[in-house]
């Protein structure tokens, strides 16, 4: 749910004033509420929607009776958490657990800052590693002075999936006659120019919030990508690592080409992503990149017409790779004075059939997927697809971390590069070179 | 301000009474200079203090000199994102304040049946939050979007683009969006202020022959320059710190061609975690907002005397 929460507004954001800079450094903030007979955690979570909202609702209150404890929840939106969370985890008196986000915009500031703990010990009593694959587990990895994202002590652990994929329309489809499955890139692109000349515009695209086009660009960056290790290495800066190579370049060249052969919506560059998801809702697009956290939208509308599949292969017989990561991660306060209530919650949330079997009930993804709990699936729906999918990556450990989350800046950046890119102002290599020198320049940065 | 304290220092020997009602004068202000030390000029102090460092708003912070402003002038982006502020005065204040005036001209000069009606509709966009207008301008601007339905419908769907989307025409679309919320503005101030000219000086001239035209430039202009500072001096700063209209709208894009100093502020200090960086750019943008702020208030003093 990541990305939604960047496209939600709040309408209290307050302008970065003078005032506003000053605060940081002084006022704290913390909730406080005290219930004598059972203790009470404090949880801050981002899951505002109406499809979120009450799924934790209920979680948390079948948490409440299994554990005879009170969670007091306290929902805020994205913007609201990314301007509090740092106030809130160094005041005196913080909420117990903070969906807080991956990278290095929140969690490694303050897990250089010792504001949240290690999680490491958790995992090893929950068994965590056996319900999450590694390549989702790690998304919450830091180095304790915070300078190293994806490896190093957990700090942060996610409930739900983030998978980005490829919705296609089956009525779509049939008109131009397409039958077959889409197995690779090149009949991607064939079936894209067809639906071109049948006069069906071939990809719904909204990027006027700039960050909707990093997963667009993402899904070809990972299928040209020669390895998982590459893409992984450079995300999470663990090595030495470029943004100049012939895939990223491959990847902006292709993509490129899509806009000028106007194989996305046209104006894209000022539809909001909201408009975007609507014109493949109301079938004038043939194909929607975007993720699982779309669903929830998509399938009820669509229902046995749509489908999804991920971004088709580029070389028969590669891994299978796909931009993903698990939902904004929750963290622990180093002032929690109930540390180890919090960690049950986390694992309640994140790793207990009882969770994931709900979560499922409600068209969600959870991260952690028991085959008891899989096998009520309904087949053939999109929720049913979505799963498969998820198993076929994580089998190959191939989720690749949301590239933007490479640097401090990177979604604005890489968006704003992306907005030039495919608005046919900027050439590939230029592209590929911008991204490098913001990537380096942070890198060598810390 | 010193200037004061100096001169009332001699007087200050001479009578006991004196001095005391002097410094009675300090301790009325004092509540109010006290909760404006606090939110206004410790803020102030601490976010030019912070501007010399690099801190990520947790851990120590790192004294860096001028770095950050040297960023100022070397960051491309924050470069252009000054001179899409400038840009936006031409939107959010000269526009609106000949709009404005022209306005107060019109609904002025004879007296117009519902006035009230049409003054009220005019100076409503004023009156709406700034969130709120730029998630309505974002459905206009759209590119299905009412404004270029209209367009194709009268036969200029050439003209018809992805206006948030082009990095021609991003600027000043959303420059359009500030007109329109700050011209109503404007021409309350003028409407109010001609009503203050006395009418004699129209009625002379009228006798001697003056048209509406020439009416306007010797009579209603002249009679309204001290509002036109007041209106210069808000609507300027008002485009200087353009942030909410941007945020809902474009986020500085396409690329960053609609990218403004308040929502480079806004995205260091919470997005991005360079809080010294965002000071530096908030002192800058402050000094110019003072110093362009100052060159009005000067400029209507002097054409005042």
């Amino acid at each position: 749910m990541r990305r939604l929460k960047r496209a939600a507004i709040s309408a209290g954001v307050a302008v970065a004033s003078l005032a506003g800079m000053g605060g940081i450094a002084g006022a704290s903030q913390g909730s406080h509420h005290k219930n004598v007979t059972e203790p009470t955690i404090t949880v801050w979570d981002q899951n505002t929607t109406s499809n979120l909202d009450p799924i934790y609702n209920h979680l948390v209150s079948l948490f409440e009776k299994q554990y005879h404890v009170k969670v007091d929840r306290i929902t805020k939106p994205f913007t609201q958490i990314l301007q509090q969370q740092k106030l809130a985890l160094s005041g005196p008196n913080p909420p117990d657990i903070v969906q807080s986000n991956q990278g290095y915009g929140a969690e490694g500031p303050e897990a250089a800052a010792k504001l949240i703990v290690p999680l490491d010990k958790y995992a090893k009593q929950y068994h965590w590693a056996s319900c999450q694959p590694s390549s989702i587990l790690n998304g919450g990895d830091f180095s304790s002075d915070g300078k190293h994202f994806g490896s190093g002590r957990l700090y942060g652990v996610s409930d739900i999936l983030n998978l980005v994929g490829v919705y296609y329309n089956k009525a779509l489809l049939n008109k131009i006659h397409v039958s077959q499955q889409i197995s690779t890139l090149t009949d991607f692109q064939s079936v894209l120019a067809k639906a071109k000349k049948a006069g069906i515009t071939p990809i719904a695209f909204g990027d006027l919030e700039q960050w909707p086009g990093i997963h667009e660009y993402q899904s070809l960056w990972d299928v040209y990508a020669p390895s998982a290790q590459a893409l992984t290495r450079y995300v999470y800066g663990t090595g030495p690592a470029t943004a100049v190579t012939p895939y990223a370049k491959q990847a902006a060249t292709t993509l490129q080409t899509w806009a000028k052969d106007g194989y996305f919506e046209s104006g894209f560059n000022g539809v909001t992503y909201e408009n975007g998801t609507n014109a493949f809702l109301h079938g004038k697009a043939l194909f929607y990149i975007d993720g699982n956290w779309v669903n929830g939208s998509v399938a009820p509308v669509l229902g046995k017409n749509v489908g999804v599949m991920l971004m088709p292969e580029a070389k028969a017989g590669a891994p299978v790779l796909a931009t993903g990561s698990g939902g904004n991660a929750y963290v622990i306060a180093a002032r929690s004075k109930h540390q180890a209530l919090a960690a049950e919650y986390l694992n309640f949330i994140a790793c207990s059939s009882t969770a994931a079997k709900y979560f499922i009930s409600q068209g969600q993804v959870p991260l952690y997927l028991p085959k008891s709990v899989v096998a009520g699936v309904q087949s053939g729906t999109t929720l049913a697809q979505w799963i498969h999918l998820y198993n076929q990556v994580a089998a190959d450990n191939g989720v690749i971390m949301f590239m933007d989350l490479s640097t401090d800046d990177g979604t604005t950046y890489i968006g704003q590069q992306l907005q030039s890119l495919l608005g046919l102002k900027m050439q590939p290599s230029s592209f590929v070179q911008a991204i490098e020198s913001d990537y380096s320049h942070f890198h060598s940065s810390l | 301000m010193s200037t004061l304290i100096l001169s009332d220092t001699p007087r200050r020997v001479l009578t006991i009474r004196r001095v005391s009602a002097g410094w009675t004068g300090y301790v009325f202000v004092l509540p109010a200079l006290a909760v404006f030390a606090a939110f206004v000029l410790y803020p102030l102090w601490q976010t030019v203090w912070l501007s010399f460092y690099s801190w990520d708003g947790l851990t120590a912070r790192r004294w860096i000199g001028l770095a950050n402003y040297r960023a100022l002038f070397t960051d491309p982006t924050l470069r252009s994102a000054f001179l899409h502020s400038a840009i936006l005065v031409i939107f959010i204040s000269l526009v609106p304040i000949a709009l404005g005036l022209l306005l107060a001209a019109v609904l002025s000069y004879r007296k117009i049946r519902g006035l009230t009606f049409f003054r009220t509709v005019l100076f409503l966009p004023q009156v709406l939050p700034l969130v709120v207008v730029g998630v309505i301008w974002d459905w206009l601007y759209q590119p299905n979007g009412p404004i270029n339905s209209l367009l194709s419908d009268i036969g200029l769907g050439f003209i018809a683009r992805a206006w948030l989307g082009d990095f021609t025409w991003a600027l000043p679309s959303v420059g359009i969006v500030g007109t329109w919320v700050t011209y109503g503005f404007a021409m309350v101030l003028f409407i109010s202020g001609v009503q203050k000219i006395p009418s004699t000086l129209y009625d002379a001239a009228r006798v001697d022959g003056a048209g509406p035209v020439r009416e306007f430039f010797a009579v209603t202009l002249p009679g309204l320059r001290s509002e036109m500072t007041v209106a210069f001096t808000l609507t300027v700063i008002a485009a200087l710190r353009t942030f909410d209209v941007i945020y809902v709208t474009t986020l500085g894009g396409p690329g960053t061609s609609t990218t403004v100093p308040s929502l480079k502020i806004y995205q260091m200090a919470f997005e991005y975690n360079q809080i010294g960086a965002a000071a530096a750019v908030s002192v800058a943008l402050a000094v110019i907002i003072v110093v362009v702020t100052f060159a009005i208030i000067r400029r209507g003093d002097r054409g005042d005397a």
